[in-house]
């Protein structure tokens, strides 16, 4: 049931109200990275490596192969250059090749600061006859990665109208437009070759792009991974929407000729209607892209139009001074039909038009996808004097997106709570001013997608291809094979059945309210595309696969220490634990992939708190040590549970102090426990950034620690020699283990001071300055463990060069006449 | 005014009501879920055209040739997935690594069961013989490189469903090795069996769905012919009577292919709409190097396939290296550096258009000559051998053209691998290796003849697992690796090591590559 709530218009003269605020952006936690060590591998300079385990940089004159001190082919062309070493990109983009050697801070220089303005003004008002409301924003921001950003407007009237004294007929309506300009993501991404750019070469200083020819990108790797400031100007990532939401509504009330009855009748047509276009371009020039790295664009679009139909009739009857009941029936019907259509267009015929109508080669496909619920429901609220309150809601569904026969669904609700401070006895009590007691049970069931066994065009991606290999039809040929999803035709709805009980607690008239929560969620016939063993001859199988529960604690605690007329201070604490078990599992079903690549994954799994990671792990002995090789080295074992994700608890505080017209606010988390894959962590080992593969060069000596010999002895094989030192990383980066890391932190959220500086009856001035996560502490050792990908049911588990997080600061204003 | 709104109230309550009954019955529903975007059915001979595409990219040309070509030392792995593989770190025994490939060959599988039902008896397309005559001869052939590169494995219970269309097996229980090879000889017999008949069935001929042939079942029958010899080959070391065999070999190349003209390959890539798999892989990742090994063999023979095939990268793309200097500067098998764009490559590697080898003529001309020199007719085995140098030469000729046409900067100034330059080749270098040891040149130049970028890398990789299990170390390989980590075979995908219990149990953590040979090796799984 989609309601629909605006703000309306308050009854009397006209209310302006004007919000602006302005605020930078930039990246939370910046890696530390080694600045000793230059590109190239082995020890030796190589102006192709896509590492850092090169000579010092400081050495990177006397390397054989391009030191300006040795005997070399360019040292034979242009004589000896001393302190100096030849940089080939400079000589393709037209620069003296011949530098003197130094670090550069390639991330910092590559991320600009980004700046975001929001502004929005709102009118409302209030007369007999009704009211209205209307409100226009506009926010618009630069990115920190450069060409990014995006800009957003919209727009909105609610309007509701007295007709008679029985008739009421509203509307309201949101319009909104968004063009966002975005960055690459995961392999194709900006952050997988800005932040492992080797430290020697200057990322920024030498041009992007071959000299006379700005379409042949010039960059310290080759293949697929472009030059970044070669991608940021010449591929774009575009993402335009346009949505319109809104419903008109008419009501008739009446009493019934009784003074305890109060009839609601109201019917309400709403829609939502969006359409979103992308455009992303690989633009003409882009390696690997196209034919003969002509580049390619897809340009596809969604379009949906959902249509909400709903009629409520609520009752409410005072049935006598005791008791009051509120009944609510209602219908409702939801129609969606979505339209995807997609186009693809592959080489462009020349630079500088990246356009479909400048491509060789062209594809299109689309989709037509259409889905209709019919929900009934009944709403029954008790009450009892002000103190007992009963809730039972009972409500059907049929849904269109369910196979033939499982189609309909009832799921019924109750609740009871007591606010036992209105007893006869505790009423008026000076120390508990407040006690409510809360229970409740409600079942709530959720429809999947089923489709009947189809067949489709087959698609080559993915792999170590870029791009699409194989596109058809071949030579106008088609082919058609069997779906690899597989829809289990008995699929029922999933079913979910909380039980929730609670205590309220308010003590010295406000000083503390305390509250705690205890939830508990059993999901039976979860559904989910359980991925399927590849000998099956398919890929997954959609299917309800069994029982999970979650237990869930929140507890809140809110002191207001002072509470004078010019001086105010509290202090709150909410406390959370949530834990997720899997019960049991369909058969067959060893675990539910919850998202992650081929390896590692996030899974649940029978008796283990999820989400979990699965992958390869180190090779152990049968008392659980790592076990490492005759050189020191940890191998694989087989593959399992390598990092436990569920936090212990999360703790958020917040405080807030006002001295008359001045507040200053905190807020801050605590995620205490779990861990997470960080992708970036562990590659930063393999391509030799990360500052301990420089300290271990250093040392010329690493060991892997807290492991054992294979004969049960402490570990103490020191691996030395810089070749062997980068086997080391580049072994351990082939075991997943290596890249789990810890996930806890600590993160001041807010900061936020306000300044009431004009307040008058018909005047109001504020201005307000604010930081937001400005403070980080995690045991997490190179990312901001928040920096995450993926959905949300691998709750933050996975991190491979995902854009960073950002710290804010600003200031805004807002006015009221 | 009032009683009116009332009546229009009602009016349109009752209308929702009226659509409300007649738009939630389980047959509007079904209407409403219709799946508008894909089609339920298609003849088998739609499902056919993705079978040879996917068995070309996905099975004999792919991950699979890539990986043995590092195995094989056709090629050196330089950078990450093919270097790990190089120095024997991770990859040859991770479950992720070939698990794309174990998945197409699973996919293809379920896809040729699914056609042959269809066109057998009873099926929908009864009467379609020739296409289920294909389906036989590829569901074969995938059969084929998944127990010859996995070992024991599941087979019968893939692909099987229930009558809802929900698999009937989730955790399809593995097969022996032994028992899955004489399948592959009674599939191959049956498709011969089909193919003598016609497409009489409603859904019409294969014709041009058919991207391999073209419909034109003679060549199909030869190709099934040629199958059996290989499949027949590859038991050598477990046969009870290999001289027997050796004569059915050569009994089946006699119905097997006459020319060039015949042989299987999957000729279809434009550059555009299709790729050739190594160069998708090379374009995109550039992670092989000049294997010094090869090159060492391409120098020691004087063979005229070395000289105009590397190159390095210059300033604007590769620059043509004679062998001497490609050599010089080749990546070291089992040592090499890290790093891409710097070792020297061939250009074969970025031949975008080269065909994939199903089954060459060359590769059956050297069937031919092992069988003829295994039994001792050495003339005639020197006949065929010559025939398939020339073949062999041919074939790289045309890849190294496409790779040049799109990668060199500077060309070989010659590129002449003609019949005269391969037989002249054969006359003063191969005939004397020949006459001291028939059988050790012909394997030698079936090795060098499946270099290249039609994926017949697949193949020799067999050949040397075959030749190891004979006692026959004709070729040698230089990685030092190997003498603890040849890898025996490829490890099972991570999809069933994830999901079904019996490869999880054999897989364990994936070190039995190194120690375990299979059946046709003298292993026991």
């Amino acid at each position: 049931m989609i309601v629909i709530t605006t703000k309306r218009g308050a009854q009397g003269k006209t209310q302006v109200s004007f919000n602006s605020n302005i605020s930078f952006d930039r990246i939370s936690r910046y890696p530390e990275l080694q600045n000793t060590y230059a590109q190239g591998t082995g020890g030796n300079f190589n102006p192709t490596a896509s590492t850092s385990w090169g000579p010092k940089i400081a050495d990177l004159p006397k390397s054989a192969s391009h030191g300006g001190e040795t005997e070399n082919a360019f040292t034979r062309a242009d004589g000896q250059k001393p302190g100096m070493y030849y940089v080939p990109q400079r000589a393709y983009a037209g620069l003296d090749p011949w530098v003197k050697p130094q670090a550069y801070d390639n991330i910092k220089e590559f991320f600009n600061t980004g700046v975001t303005f929001n502004n929005s003004l709102s009118v409302s008002q209030g007369t007999e006859r009704g009211n209205y409301s209307f409100s226009l924003g506009s926010t618009k921001q630069n990115g920190i990665i450069p060409n990014t950003g995006m800009e957003r407007y919209n727009a909105r009237l609610s309007t509701e109208l007295k007709l008679s004294e029985r008739f009421k007929a509203a509307f309201s309506g949101n319009f909104s437009n968004s063009n966002i300009n975005k960055a690459p993501s995961a392999n194709d991404g900006i952050v997988a070759t800005v932040y492992p750019a080797p430290p020697s070469y200057d990322l920024k200083g030498i041009p992007s792009y071959y000299e006379n020819n700005p379409y042949r990108p010039n960059g310290y790797r080759g293949g697929a991974f472009v030059n970044p400031y070669w991608g940021m100007e010449n591929n774009t990532f575009n993402e335009k929407n346009n949505r319109f939401f809104g419903s008109g509504s008419i009501a008739y009330n009446t009493d019934l000729n009784s003074e305890k009855l109060l009839l609601d009748v109201k019917y309400q047509l709403g829609t939502d209607i969006y359409t979103t276009n992308f455009r992303d371009v690989w633009g003409f020039g882009s390696p690997t892209r196209g034919s003969a790295n002509n580049g390619y664009l897809e340009e596809y679009s969604f379009t949906n139009n959902m249509v909400n139909s709903l009629l409520t009739a609520n009752l409410s009857w005072d049935i006598n001074d005791d008791f009051n009941l509120t009944t609510l029936v209602g219908n409702e019907i939801v129609n969606t039909a979505t339209t995807y259509r997609y186009a693809y267009g592959t080489d462009f015929a020349f630079g500088g038009w990246n356009h479909m109508d400048n491509t060789a080669n062209k594809d299109a496909s689309s989709e037509y996808k259409f889905s209709r619920t019919f929900g009934s429901f009944v709403n029954l609220n008790l009450s009892y004097r002000n103190f007992l309150f009963l809730t039972a809601t009972g409500r059907q569904d049929i849904v269109s997106t369910m196979p033939r026969n499982n189609r309909r669904f009832f799921y019924p609700s109750l609740g009871l709570s007591f606010v036992f401070t209105e007893l006869d006895g505790i009423r008026g009590n000076d120390v508990l001013t407040f006690g409510k007691l809360r229970s409740s049970y409600a079942q709530v069931g959720q429809a999947g997608n089923y489709l009947p066994s189809y067949y489709s065009i087959p698609t080559y991606e993915g792999g170590f291809y870029s791009g699409q290999p194989i596109i058809y039809p071949i030579g106008g040929i088609k082919a058609y094979i069997p779906s690899e999803t597989i829809y289990n035709p008995n699929l029922v709805p999933q079913n979910t059945n909380s039980y929730e009980i609670g205590v309220d607690l308010g003590f010295l008239k406000g000083l503390v309210d305390v509250s705690y929560t205890f939830s508990r969620q059993n999901v039976t016939d979860q559904i989910f595309a359980v991925p399927l063993a590849g000998s099956t001859g398919a890929a997954e199988f959609m299917t309800n696969n069994g029982k999970v529960h979650t237990n869930a604690h929140e507890a809140t605690v809110n002191v207001n220490i002072l509470r004078k007329n010019d001086l105010d201070w509290s202090i709150g604490a909410n406390f959370t634990k949530i834990d997720n078990y899997v019960d049991e599992l369909a058969e067959g079903v060893n675990s539910i992939f919850l998202g992650g690549f081929v390896t590692p994954q996030a899974r649940a799994g029978i008796g283990d708190k999820f989400p979990v990671i699965y992958g390869s792990s180190y090779a152990r002995n049968q008392k659980g040590q790592i076990v490492v090789d005759e050189d020191g080295l940890p191998t694989a074992g087989a593959p399992g549970v390598i990092g436990r994700v569920a936090p212990d608890f999360i703790l958020g505080l917040n405080t807030s102090l006002r001295y008359k017209r001045l507040t200053l606010s905190a807020v801050s988390e605590w995620k205490q426990g779990g861990q997470m894959y960080s992708g970036t962590t562990g590659l930063f080992g393999l391509y030799g950034n990360s500052m301990e593969s420089a300290e271990a060069r250093d040392k010329n000596e690493i060991m892997f620690p807290n492991a054992v010999k294979e004969d049960g002895t402490p570990n103490d094989i020191k691996i030395t020699g810089y070749g062997n030192i980068q086997d080391y990383y580049t072994i351990l980066n082939n075991i997943d283990e290596s890249s789990i890391v810890e996930a806890s932190f600590f993160k001041m959220r807010e900061i936020a001071l306000r300044y009431q500086a004009i307040k008058k009856e018909r005047f109001n001035l504020g201005v307000n300055f604010f930081a937001r996560n400005l403070l980080l502490w995690t045991n997490s050792p190179v990312i901001d463990p928040e920096s995450s990908q993926g959905n949300t049911n691998m709750a933050g588990s996975f991190e491979r060069f995902t854009l960073p997080q950002t710290s804010s600061y600003g200031f805004g204003i807002n006015l009221q006449f | 005014m009032k009683k009116k709104l009332i009546n229009q109230k009602y009016l349109a309550g009752l209308l929702t009501l009226t659509v409300f009954f007649a738009s939630c019955s389980e047959d509007a529903l079904d209407g409403v879920n219709r799946d508008r975007n894909n089609t339920a059915d298609v003849s088998a001979k739609f499902i056919l055209t993705d079978l040879m595409t996917s068995t070309a990219f996905s099975v004999a040309g792919g991950d699979i040739s890539l990986y043995s070509s590092v195995y094989v030392e056709h090629e050196t792995g330089v950078h990450n997935q093919t270097y790990n593989a190089e120095i024997r770190s991770g990859e040859p025994t991770l479950a992720t690594t070939n698990n794309n490939s174990w998945n197409a060959i699973y996919q293809n599988i379920k896809n040729a069961k699914i056609a042959i039902a269809k066109t057998s008896a009873g099926g929908p397309e009864e009467g379609n013989d020739v296409t289920n005559g294909i389906a036989k001869v590829l569901l074969a052939y995938n059969l084929g490189v998944l127990t010859d590169f996995f070992g024991d494995a599941p087979f019968s219970e893939t692909g099987i469903m229930n009558e809802d269309g929900t698999p009937k097996y989730y955790q399809p229980k593995i097969e022996k090795q032994s028992e899955l090879y004489p399948q592959i000889q009674q599939f191959l017999d049956e498709a011969i069996a089909s193919l003598a008949g016609t497409d009489a069935g409603v859904t019409g001929g294969i014709g041009t769905q058919d991207l391999i042939y073209g419909g034109a079942k003679a060549q199909w029958i030869k190709a099934a012919y040629g199958l059996k010899a290989r499949y027949l080959m590859h038991t050598l070391k477990v046969s009870s009577n290999a001289n027997a065999d050796l004569a059915t070999i050569l009994s089946y190349i006699d119905k097997s292919f006459t020319s060039v003209s015949d042989e299987m390959k999957f000729d279809r890539y434009d550059g555009v709409q299709a790729v050739n798999p190594l160069f998708g892989y090379t374009n995109a990742r550039d992670g092989l190097g000049a294997s010094k090994s090869l090159l060492t063999k391409f120098t020691e023979y004087e063979d005229p396939r070395g000289e105009p095939a590397f190159g390095v990268w210059g300033s604007q793309a590769v620059v043509h290296i004679s062998l001497a200097d490609a050599l010089e500067e080749a990546a070291p098998n089992g040592a090499p550096e890290q790093v891409q764009y710097f070792y020297p490559l061939c250009f074969a590697n970025y031949a975008y258009g080269a065909p994939t080898m199903l089954l060459s003529y060359h590769e059956l001309m050297f069937l031919k000559a092992e069988a003829l020199a295994r039994l001792q007719r050495t003339e005639e085995a020197e006949e065929a051998l010559q025939g398939a140098v020339v073949a062999a030469f041919a074939n790289f000729e045309r890849s190294l053209e496409y790779g040049i046409e799109y990668v060199a900067q500077v060309a070989p100034e010659v590129l002449d691998l003609s019949e005269e330059v391969a037989l002249d080749y054969f006359e003063n270098s191969v005939k004397a290796r020949f006459t001291e040891n028939p059988l050790k040149e012909i394997m030698v130049q079936k090795y060098l003849g499946f270099y290249g970028a039609s994926g017949e890398s697949t193949e020799a990789f067999n050949d040397i697992r075959r030749m190891k299990a004979l006692g026959e170390d004709f070729i040698t390989l230089a990685n030092p690796k190997n003498v603890s980590q040849f890898p025996l075979r490829f490890p099972y995908g991570n999809s069933d090591v994830t999901t079904n219990q019996h490869i999880f149990d054999a897989y364990g953590n994936g070190s039995y590559v190194y120690t375990e040979n299979v059946w046709w090796a003298g292993g026991t799984r």
